[in-house]
């Protein structure tokens, strides 16, 4: 049994209009539109500094755009949580433990607080779920990050390169959580490197070029989960 | 209904943060213990100066105890981030204010009393019954100012040159706070208790006061974007 | 431009009222009974006080006018107050003690009414500093803003310690510029000082918010119409 509530049948949309982003007289993000739905998997493709991980922060909401609307609007219920984001930050406390920090979030989260182990398990990190996160290795802890992220079970699932710094095993891992995801009706973008692994679970790609999104490529019919690890 | 209980959960976070840490306190403490000395050590061994004294010593000790309290307390939430991902969270983010008064307001609550009997010591305070009043100067100050801390903190979370700024935005706000202390405490250590108690409901104006605009502009003031 | 020519009329206008009350304060209204001439610091003194009361009361409302409205003029005009004020309270404070210096004898006394403006002056200098230490245009807007609205609550919260800490001590007796006994063309004199303030109060309001919406103008990294 997961953590997660099954799907809701509820649709949950982005809709980006002409979203720019400048720090300074640098641009982030140009004139950017974007339609995003529930059950997609969107992998944003592109290289250091075209824009990622701003365009991740501003559909967050956490980073205003300089000009342009982002609106996410769907059926969400009051205590719905609507956006997670695992940005380069894992947004947790060092000083509690893996378990704890899991437990925090769902809770806040309103959501079952007892499903922390099995999150974590999930993503192969529940031997180290009493484990203070401040100690944790890199790509321990982008994991517990997700795991947060996860139980707290919100429309929208952010990621920012959710394979970075892990072993083969350990990504395929995490594919295959964001993919659960995306099968449950949540929608999911990822900011990403790794295009191979990527393709194995998006139902689009972005490329992005200096703030621009310099081509979309629909991935097609979607591969099923255990075809797109293997796959990977 | 969820705004006090998430709010509990929060503090609860602080609390287990700083109980396993041990960094708030424990600097705070010792800040205020130095400050302690550094008055005894200036005025000498005149009790009767000393005991005049002992209210502005100790709510001077407590003022900067506070500060590095709310910094210890800031840096839990700003460490990788946290912060943004309570927020993205929440329901309800006035939660993360009045978390962090509660939160504030125990240390605030515990490290004055704690002065308070470092200084009855060191300063050789005469211990009279209105001696208790304390304990209600303790409580409300600390509300008040906790309000006043959890809100500008929030403000000044991610200026340039935040060291340098926190005390400067901060302590002049804590004036109204700091006169009612001193006064409250003053009032109760020359057995004037009645003084003391208009005192203390001067801080418990001032806490509602504070807690009442934090509740309108917290969110306002640490939305991260 | 037709704005330019405006202000610049309207700055004629307030300049040529606050020379002819200084000229009329310094050498046409008789001294005081009591206190000879260095009462006529009061001409200053005053009508500096009330405006940075009047000052922060601007800050505060264009702090809540901005959290609500989110446009850029209220915290241009909030920036504009909160300095202006910053001034005049730093005026009031010199005079006071001057003042004080000549009538109690010492710079200061710790009256009330100066106290409480010199916590006003640390608190609005916070706000001033706190605005400096924030980067992005909006975000500083609004965290000014709540700070603003917290320094101005602040405002009574420390009159009435202050008076009320007095209170509790001894009540000092000197001569009060609000005292109703005063004699008329003194009062008058007041009145028109006053104005004068207040005229130089608004023209200077007016540049710098215009200062500051000329830096908008030209920051290419605000949307249009801010």
């Amino acid at each position: 049994m997961r953590a997660v509530s099954l799907n809701r049948g509820s649709t949950v949309s982005i809709l980006a209009r002409s979203v720019t982003k400048l720090f300074g007289e640098t641009v982030a993000i140009w004139e950017m539109d974007l339609d995003a739905r529930s059950g997609e998997l969107i992998s944003v493709l592109g290289g250091n500094g075209s824009g990622k991980s701003t365009l991740l922060k501003i559909l967050a909401g956490t980073l205003a755009p300089t000009r342009g609307t982002v609106r996410t609007s769907g059926n969400p219920q009051p205590d719905r949580t609507i956006v997670g984001l695992v940005g380069h930050a894992t947004h947790l406390f060092e000083d509690l433990t893996a378990r704890e920090n899991v437990e925090l979030a769902a809770g806040l989260a309103h959501r079952r607080r007892d499903g922390a182990l099995e999150q974590l398990e999930m993503l192969g990190v529940a031997t180290h779920a009493d484990r203070r996160v401040g100690d944790l290795s890199a790509g321990t802890r982008r994991r517990v990050g997700l795991a947060r992220l996860l139980a707290t079970d919100p429309d929208v699932i952010l990621v920012d390169e959710p394979f970075a710094g892990l072993d083969n095993a350990a990504a395929d891992r995490v594919a295959q959580a964001l993919a659960v995801a995306r099968d449950l009706g949540r929608l999911v973008v990822i900011a990403t490197h790794d295009d191979q692994r990527s393709r194995s679970i998006a139902t689009r790609s972005l490329i992005l070029d200096r703030g621009r999104i310099h081509r979309t490529s629909p991935v097609g019919r979607l591969a099923p989960i255990g075809e797109g690890l293997a796959a990977g | 209904m969820s705004l006090l209980v998430d709010a509990v959960v929060l503090a609860r976070k602080d609390i287990r943060v700083e109980l396993r840490a041990g960094q708030a306190f424990g600097s705070a403490a010792a800040l205020a213990g130095i400050a302690l000395i550094l008055i005894g050590l200036a005025v000498g061994p005149q009790p009767e100066r000393l005991r005049s004294l002992a209210p502005a010593v100790v709510w001077i000790a407590l003022l900067y105890a506070a500060l590095a309290v709310a910094e210890r307390l800031e840096q839990i939430d700003r460490s990788d981030e946290a912060f943004t991902g309570l927020w993205l969270v929440l329901t309800d983010r006035r939660s993360l204010f009045v978390g962090r008064v509660i939160s504030l307001s125990v240390a605030l609550f515990l490290l004055q009393l704690a002065i308070w009997v470092a200084a009855t010591i060191l300063l050789d305070l005469p211990v009279r019954p209105e001696y208790a009043g304390l304990v209600l100067v303790a409580t409300f100050t600390s509300l008040a100012a906790a309000s006043v801390i959890a809100l500008v903190s929030a403000v000044v979370a991610d200026a340039d040159r935040r060291s340098l700024l926190v005390p400067v935005a901060l302590l002049p706000l804590l004036v109204p706070t700091f006169i009612a202390g001193v006064q409250a405490s003053t009032a109760l250590l020359d057995g004037r208790s009645s003084d003391g108690l208009l005192w203390t409901g001067a801080a418990a104006v001032e806490a509602g006061l504070f807690i009442g605009v934090g509740l309108l502009a917290y969110e306002s003031a640490a939305r991260p974007d | 431009m037709p704005m330019k020519a405006r202000v610049s009329t309207f700055g004629l206008l307030a300049g040529t009222a606050l020379a002819i009350t200084t000229i009329v304060g310094l050498f046409v209204v008789p001294a005081d009974a009591a206190q000879g001439d260095v009462q006529r610091i009061m001409y200053v003194h005053v009508p500096s006080a009330w405006l940075a009361y009047l000052a922060f009361l601007v800050t505060f409302v264009s702090s809540v006018l901005y959290l609500w409205r989110r446009e850029l003029r209220f915290d241009r005009l909030a920036i504009a107050a909160a300095e202006i004020g910053l001034v005049l309270t730093g005026i009031t404070i010199v005079t006071g003690a001057i003042w004080g210096k000549a009538t109690w004898g010492k710079w200061w006394d710790w009256d009330p009414r100066l106290t409480t403006t010199a916590i006003l002056f640390v608190v609005y200098a916070g706000y001033l500093l706190v605005r400096q230490s924030l980067g992005d245009r909006y975000r500083r807007a609004r965290l000014a803003a709540v700070y603003g609205i917290v320094a101005f609550v602040n405002v009574p919260i420390v009159h009435f310690s202050v008076l009320w800490w007095r209170g509790l001590h001894q009540a000092p007796t000197v001569i009060r510029p609000g005292d109703p006994s005063i004699d008329h063309t003194l009062l008058f004199e007041l009145l028109a000082s006053l104005l004068s303030f207040t005229l130089v109060f608004i023209w200077a309001l007016r540049r710098r918010t215009a200062l500051e919406a000329g830096r908008d103008a030209a920051d290419l990294t605000l949307g249009p119409g801010t």
